[in-house]
């Protein structure tokens, strides 16, 4: 087309617009060509031959508010024009997504209602940028998400807390444990005295669990800083944590050898006692441990972590115990506290 | 809309994963622990996206990373896994193989693997070839010397092979002749590939690349052959190689050949048809057979790094008739002190100059005497010359590039719209 063409506009050529009506009821205009750039537009007036008037205005899906709309077609109007060079582009798109969270993510409702593409690609790249790195407290703040998730949910395997220093800690801890478990068992000699069903070690572990939560708590109220303690809250949750087979094992070599065990089927109450012998048996074992420990994680985080430890040893305790379900018959021990202990700390001060 | 409302919940579950598709996997993880609708969300992320780098480049934490989020993710096809290991790892090429293994079992779409370059290159396992569900397929630094005769890519459409040892140089025709539908192609050759001609022969292929990593190579004889009739757009660079043949390509748009080879006929030759066109040669008379002409070609780049680029520039403007754009720029570093010959003017004026050319643009302008002669040449020539360019070169002085201005904008200019910019 030569200049001089162009400079003669027929009135024939001048625009034709398109009516859309959002779903609050208000209606607006747009030039054609901006408005067929998108394809759910564009399909309405070919097919349907809607929106060439206001009284056949084209019904826009509920999730497209009218500023949103206006927006999306500042975006088409840039956009539809072939002429524009790929830099061009993207640099109005960069200029043009920027915007706060709240818009955005009306502006990504109404682009994806729309289906609208390359806005719905612009958006939802802006929004996973917004997403990453961030922690969760973070992006539920920026999205104002509910926060309805249990703590135990929260604590599930997996996920983050791969990295978290504690899980290794508690991870360390128990082998360790695992390990003089088994040195001491290969010890003693053992004499099977009945034979203890699965599910009876099962209840037992659940319920040493269930004790150690108390156990925590009474610990707390002492002193809590004490290592010997966290050391020990700490082992017992390696235990839960980790193989079920081999604590039953162990804790079966464990109950045999505490000649004040007997079963008895009480309420909840009286697992404690147990609890205390289980407890008793790993405190020797904690003077190894911080050893070892001691050297790789610095003492300020390590009382952090020791606390941290404590509390989680605490909530997943707690999941455990919830667990447990009404038929089991709950396996109880008495036991002489005292006894037990100095009858255990005979051997284990072999090991030191 | 409340700002206590949760502000993705109008968004399908749909949508959401999208947006979790671009984010590697490590903070996609990071989602589950948001909300209960975000819980298992990410267990049905189309892409899972892996780095070594976001694990502290610590092997051992990655790999168990990615086994167990590959083991929980829970949808029935991946659309695309991309893996990043960017330093030497001694185990990475078993659980590589586990990982491929379980992307093909998912009927994968896209692959992306990477390992980082210099290494020896892991090996990848044999059930990768005889996946029918992979569209992309990107690898880089690994070993294809398993590949054995029953590879079928029938559905790859993008395919980039990157620092990729081969068995011989048969291997790489035998992976892409299985890929019935290869629309993409792109190969960087590395030092060590066992590889001495590439040959591409591709019927559907659209986009090509071939290059070579920035590794030094042994020997000047190897080179490129190439047979893709419906190629669109074609791009080669070789600082190092001796040849390049490519057979007729009637439909090609788009070229950027920036070669070393004495003599590029059988590549340029080829070329007759494309539109805009990057050039870098060392050679202007064996740059394309006598009597070629640029029939479509609009927008032309040339580079002045060559010892005699103006008898090039020459040529090409004399054979394209329709040129409208042409930038001149140095690329490179000067590969040879320029000769002392002159430039000699072409003989008639070329149509391109009188009827065509809109835009030149001239970038790094040194103001030498050849330079000089050139820009005044087109300047005075070019009556529908709507826009000219020069920019100086950013060490030029003061002085020097007021001399510059001087000259250029008291050269007589056949075009009375044109508008110098000297920027």
């Amino acid at each position: 087309m030569s200049e001089g063409e162009m400079a003669i506009i027929k009135p024939e050529m001048m625009k034709s617009y398109i009516w859309l009506e959002t779903a609050d009821g208000s209606i607006q205009q747009v030039e054609q060509e901006v408005a067929m750039y998108c394809p759910m537009i564009c399909q309405e007036v070919l097919q349907k031959g809607v929106g060439s008037s206001k009284n056949y205005a084209i019904s826009l899906p509920q999730r497209v508010n009218p500023a949103m709309l206006s927006l999306i077609f500042d975006y088409c109007r840039f956009h539809h024009v072939p002429g524009r060079s790929n830099k061009e582009r993207k640099i109005y798109d960069e200029k043009f997504i920027r915007m706060d969270t709240k818009r955005l993510c009306e502006l990504t409702s109404a682009a994806d209602s729309l289906q609208l593409k390359p806005l719905v690609d612009l958006t939802s790249r802006a929004l996973a940028r917004i997403i990453e790195g961030k922690t969760p407290e973070e992006i539920r703040e920026i999205f104002h998400l509910p926060d309805d998730l249990t703590e135990e949910e929260k604590l599930e395997p997996l996920k983050n807390t791969m990295d978290d220093p504690r899980i290794r800690l508690l991870n360390r801890l128990y082998a360790k444990k695992r390990k003089e478990l088994k040195e001491r068992e290969k010890l003693k000699s053992v004499e099977v005295e009945e034979h203890v069903d699965e599910r009876s070690v099962d209840d037992l572990l659940s319920f040493i669990n269930g004790r150690d939560h108390k156990v925590v708590k009474t610990s707390k109220s002492k002193k809590k800083n004490k290592k010997r303690k966290e050391q020990k809250n700490g082992t017992s949750m390696g235990i839960c944590e980790t193989s079920e087979k081999d604590l039953k094992h162990n804790l079966h070599s464990k109950s045999r050898n505490a000649e004040n065990v007997d079963k008895t089927a009480s309420s909840l109450g009286d697992v404690s006692n147990l609890l205390s012998m289980e407890d008793d048996i790993f405190t020797p074992k904690t003077e190894f441990e911080d050893g070892y420990i001691d050297d790789e994680i610095d003492p300020a985080l390590k009382e952090m972590l020791d606390r941290e430890v404590e509390d989680f040893a605490r909530r997943l305790n707690s999941s455990w115990v919830l667990s447990i379900g009404q038929e089991r018959q709950p396996v109880h021990f008495s036991i002489n506290g005292n006894g037990a202990t100095r009858r255990l700390t005979g051997p284990a001060a072999g090991h030191k | 809309m409340g700002s206590c409302r949760d502000r993705l919940s109008q968004l399908p579950d749909d949508f959401l994963l999208q947006i979790l598709s671009w984010l590697p996997t490590k903070d996609v993880l990071v989602t589950s622990l948001l909300s209960k609708r975000w819980r298992f969300l990410w267990t049905l992320v189309p892409r899972l996206n892996y780095d070594l780098r976001l694990h502290d480049n610590t092997y051992p934490r990655f790999s168990q990373f990615v086994d167990r989020s590959l083991l929980l993710h829970k949808a029935k096809a991946l659309e695309g896994l991309n893996i990043r290991i960017g330093s030497r790892c001694n185990t990475a090429e078993n659980d590589v193989g586990v990982w491929v293994r379980t992307a093909v079992d998912r009927f994968v779409r896209e692959l992306n693997i990477s390992y980082c370059s210099g290494e020896e290159p892991i090996r990848l396992p044999r059930c990768l070839f005889t996946c029918t569900t992979l569209a992309v397929l990107k690898l880089e630094n690994l070993s294809l010397v398993d590949v054995s005769c029953y590879a079928c890519f029938q559905s790859v459409k993008t395919l980039h092979l990157l620092d990729v040892k081969y068995v011989d140089d048969q291997s790489l025709p035998r992976i892409i002749s299985t890929c019935s539908s290869l629309e993409d192609l792109v190969v960087q050759r590395c030092p060590g590939d066992n590889v001495k001609v590439v040959t591409v022969t591709a019927p559907c292929l659209k986009t090509l690349s071939l290059n070579k990593s920035s590794q030094a190579f042994e020997g000047d004889d190897d080179g490129f052959l190439v047979d893709a009739p419906k190629l669109k757009r074609l791009d080669i660079e070789d600082y190092w190689g001796g040849f390049c043949y490519i057979e007729n390509m009637p439909e090609v748009v788009e070229a950027n050949v920036d070669v070393i080879y004495k003599n590029t006929e059988k590549l340029l030759g080829s070329l007759t048809s494309v539109k805009r066109l990057k050039l870098c040669l060392i050679t202007s008379d064996a740059a394309y057979p006598a009597g070629t002409v640029f029939s479509h070609l609009v927008h032309l780049e040339l580079c002045t790094c060559a010892p005699r680029w103006w008898d090039l520039l020459t040529r090409l403007i004399e054979d394209s008739p329709k040129l409208r754009v042409l930038k001149l720029r140095q690329k490179h570093i000067r590969r040879a002190p320029s000769p002392r010959a002159s430039w000699k003017q072409p003989v008639s004026l070329p149509k391109c100059l009188l009827f065509h050319l809109e835009t030149f643009k001239w970038e790094l302008y040194e103001g030498s005497q050849k330079q000089k002669e050139v820009a005044t040449f087109i300047l005075k020539h070019a009556i529908r010359l709507k826009t000219a360019i020069i920019s100086p070169k950013p060490s030029s002085t003061l002085l020097e590039k007021h001399e510059m201005l001087k000259e250029l904008s008291s050269s007589p200019r056949g075009s009375s719209t044109c508008e110098l910019l000297f920027d």
